[in-house]
């Protein structure tokens, strides 16, 4: 009798466990689609110092958020915020030395004013082949 | 004045004879075995000597609603009190453990959900409500596993209290059989 009540407890907190989506930009919460994956991806290097990124533009987008990092697996910093009329970016900044990742995404504002956006899924790493 | 004899006579048979049988429906003395004046006695000292244990017993046992009280304040302390230490301490042990294990998680809980609703990627929004809601689940879990513990020792209590009464009772009783309790007109003394 015991057992059965206390089990009965400890199920109906167990049971009871459900987490609020409050974020107003959680699609689960505010049913705005995020934007999908950039896609097709180039990365070109040129000497001394010259690397082009390119992908395939996307309709419905406010912006895209450029990302790069020293190492496949590390951590990518935002390197650039581009308006969405752009597809393509040079970065100047880097040395022959070092090889650099890249990531590209997609964003939609939710509140321009507020700076409130929705990010999409950030793209695989790209970087140029030797 | 014959008369009279005869009518006092007659009263006094009849007194008696009404005492006779009081005397057998209050005196009966085979009913419980009581042939005899010794085994009498013996049998009244003896519910003597019942009283005075009872009265030990009184002045030794627990209350069960008070170690009930302390369960539901600390789980395991009526176990504690009623001398069931192996299980008062596991109860006020897990007890801690889930106190302990529940501000873990709800601290974890809490900072994932704060990054969930900060997050403006979806990746860290899905990543952070997955963490948060994992945390939460677990802490929820603890909290109903703690709830579950602190009412089992609550009504363990009352059944260890109870075990604890009828082991005084037994041990006194026990005593009191090998002769190791001796009531006498001066007090009662405990032989060891």
């Amino acid at each position: 009798m015991i057992k059965k009540l206390c089990a009965i407890v400890a199920l109906a907190l167990i049971i009871s466990c459900s987490l609020d989506h409050s974020n107003p930009l959680d699609p689960e919460n505010s049913g705005i689609e995020a934007p999908s994956e950039v896609t097709g991806i180039q990365v070109s290097f040129s000497a001394p110092n010259h690397v082009s990124i390119s992908w395939n533009p996307k309709t419905y987008v406010d912006g895209y958020f450029l990302y790069r990092s020293f190492s496949e697996d590390g951590l990518y910093d935002l390197f650039v915020d581009l308006e969405n009329s752009i597809s393509s970016y040079s970065d100047e900044t880097i040395s022959q030395n070092y090889k650099i990742w890249y990531k590209v995404s997609a964003y939609i504002f939710i509140d321009e004013e507020e700076n409130d956006y929705l990010e999409g899924y950030r793209s695989a790493p790209k970087t140029w082949n030797n | 004045m014959k008369k009279i004899l005869i009518l006092g006579l007659l009263f006094v048979v009849y007194i008696v004879n009404v005492h006779a049988q009081f005397s057998d429906v209050f005196l009966d003395k085979n009913k419980y075995g009581w042939d005899t004046n010794d085994k009498y006695s013996r049998a009244r000292e003896d519910k003597l000597a019942r009283q005075k244990l009872l009265q030990i017993y009184d002045l030794k046992k627990q209350n069960i609603l008070d170690n009930a009280l302390k369960s539901a304040a600390a789980p395991g302390w009526g176990q504690l009190s009623a001398q069931r230490y192996a299980k008062g301490q596991l109860m006020m042990g897990a007890e801690i453990f889930l106190i302990g294990s529940f501000i873990y998680y709800n601290d974890k809980y809490l900072e994932e959900y704060n990054n969930y609703k900060k997050a403006k990627y979806i990746g860290d929004i899905e990543h952070f409500y997955d963490k948060a809601s994992e945390y939460y689940a677990t802490s929820r879990a603890i909290v109903g596993l703690g709830a579950a513990i602190w009412i089992y020792s609550i009504f363990d209590s009352v059944f260890t209290t109870s075990d604890y009464n009828q082991d005084i009772w037994d041990d006194l009783y026990r005593d009191y059989q090998h002769k190791k309790i001796i009531f006498s007109p001066t007090g009662i003394s405990i032989r060891f």
